[in-house]
């Protein structure tokens, strides 16, 4: 997710209870591993890696996905 | 009419371990009590290939393993704090809760009028739950605890339903008591509704019917309290401050058996630090000590429970104080030429329910000093919150004793070091 400024190894701040928008950077569980995305909702669902490294991923049907939460702030680690 | 609601957890320390592993999703899953002596919370999936709750995990073991099964070494650490996210939740929703144990509370839900709204703030309720917290849980709405508690057991039970379930009109009771059990019954257990079918009270319908008069005066008032509950008569009510604590107790099984005084003395030791821990923690002192020793039902040894209590001259809650109590128990109720499997230590008689004078016909045993230092158990107590161990001689310092928790999951919400990661 560095092109959102979070780094490797950065503390995110989760809330659970705002809900995901189209746009929102988002924690979510998908086929049983957490990820950090941004979430895309239009024109469909997908989740960005921000990073040039890593390819969207377009949600398939059958694919396990729940968004846990809306992150809110990151910590970034320098050292 | 007053409503109020049960919240209760799906199968809780199960669902615990599942909040920060996705990967466990729909798989089976049990958690296993202190030591890891036996199955103390199954998932659903557990429950259904028919692993019994209490059963020992040596018996288990290889077949639920072999058959893709996931344990764990019990975690409370994650489940009081997961516990204390969803009470706090529920506390935002409404005026007045009590929280019943780890797992329920009832809430008061004074400000709903109808049972319709009731169902939609149930439905409400319970998907905030989920998605703030993480946590599964059933909801049973009706006018009183124990129809409340009846509505989410037979939330449980539907399979594919909502999780809420409201018993607020009188046909709904009536149905719902007609299927169910006296047994199943809040309050009613296994001697209760024995005597009860044989006075041709089965069904939660037929107590429902019984005589008032006749129940008090042919079992007590308390189960006649169950009946006017059962017909919508508030008769318990939601207590804000749950009752505090009335005793303590701390047991462990061992990791293998012990013939030896001598070996069980530092274990049962540290079962008296933590449980005089517990005790300040609570701000109580105590006038009597307890020990329990106990072989092991399973094998065929010889079979003998222990159990010997101290009564003390004065409240005690100084560590140094209980240990002294405990050793001289401890001496009582050892009997040479058994193997040993499990013991514990009963702290009991709080000096808030009691008289704390000294007694006039002192048949206490003078000949125990009783310490009491509560500037220097402060101390103590602070120390070992943070991590620098202070031990008292009789104890088996506890990297040593180490309880065996090998497949304890991380403390996720409670430790920086353990905090789940995202790819």
């Amino acid at each position: 997710m560095v092109n959102a400024n979070i780094g490797d190894q950065a503390i995110l701040i989760v809330d659970r209870s705002i809900k995901p928008k189209h746009g929102s950077i988002v924690v979510a569980s998908l086929d049983g591993e957490f990820v950090c995305k941004r979430l895309q909702l239009k024109p469909r669902l997908c989740l960005l890696p921000e990073n040039p490294a890593y390819k969207p991923i377009y949600v398939q049907h059958g694919q396990d996905l729940d968004i846990m939460g809306t992150v809110t702030a990151a910590i970034n680690k320098f050292e | 009419m007053t409503l109020l609601a049960l919240v209760d957890c799906d199968n809780f320390y199960a669902s615990c371990e599942r909040v920060f592993r996705p990967d466990l999703r729909a798989k089976p899953i049990v958690v296993l009590s202190n030591n890891d002596g036996c199955v103390i919370a199954r998932s659903k999936e557990a429950k259904a290939m028919g692993i019994k709750m209490g059963v020992p995990w040596f018996q288990i073991k290889r077949t639920y393993l072999a058959q893709g099964g996931k344990v764990f070494s019990s975690n409370f650490a994650l489940y009081g704090d997961l516990s204390n996210r969803v009470m706090h939740v529920l506390e935002g929703m409404v005026n007045n809760i009590e929280v019943y144990s780890i797992d329920e509370a009832f809430l008061d839900l004074q400000h709903i009028q109808t049972s319709s709204h009731a169902y939609e703030f149930g439905i409400h309720c319970r998907n905030i739950v989920r998605q703030w917290v993480g946590i599964p849980v059933r909801i049973g709405i009706a006018p009183t605890k124990t129809l409340a508690k009846i509505a989410s057991h037979i939330a449980k039970q539907r399979v594919g339903g909502t999780g809420v379930l409201c018993l607020c009109q009188q046909h709904h009771v009536d149905r719902a008591l007609k299927d169910l059990s006296v047994r199943e019954i809040w309050g009613v257990g296994q001697n209760l509704s024995r005597r009860l079918n044989n006075l041709n009270i089965y069904s939660g319908y037929d107590l429902m019917q019984s005589d008032t008069r006749f129940i008090r005066d042919k079992f007590s008032v308390v189960l006649e309290r169950t009946v006017r509950e059962l017909r919508g008569e508030q008769c318990l009510q939601i207590q804000r401050n749950a009752e505090p604590k009335k005793q303590i107790i701390v047991s462990r099984s061992f990791k293998k058996r012990i013939n030896d005084l001598e070996q069980i003395r530092p274990l049962v030791s540290n079962f008296a630090v933590r449980a005089s821990e517990k005790l300040r923690d609570e701000g109580q002192k105590c006038l009597q000590v307890s020990v329990l020793i106990f072989t092991s039902p399973f094998g065929h040894q010889a079979q003998y429970r222990g159990f010997h209590s101290i009564q003390f001259p004065s409240p005690v809650s100084d560590t140094r104080g209980i240990l002294a109590g405990v050793q001289k128990a401890l001496n009582s109720c050892f009997k040479e030429g058994y193997s040993y499997a499990k013991a514990g230590v009963v702290l009991s008689q709080f000096s808030q329910y009691s008289v704390t004078q000294g007694s006039l016909f002192n048949e206490l045993d003078q000949s125990m000093e009783v310490k009491q230092d509560d500037r220097l158990m402060r101390y103590i107590d602070s120390m070992n919150e943070k991590q620098v161990q202070v031990y008292y001689a009789s104890q088996f310092p506890r990297h040593l004793f180490s309880i065996s928790k090998s497949m304890t999951s991380p403390k996720y919400t409670t430790n920086w070091l353990d905090l789940p990661t995202a790819k």
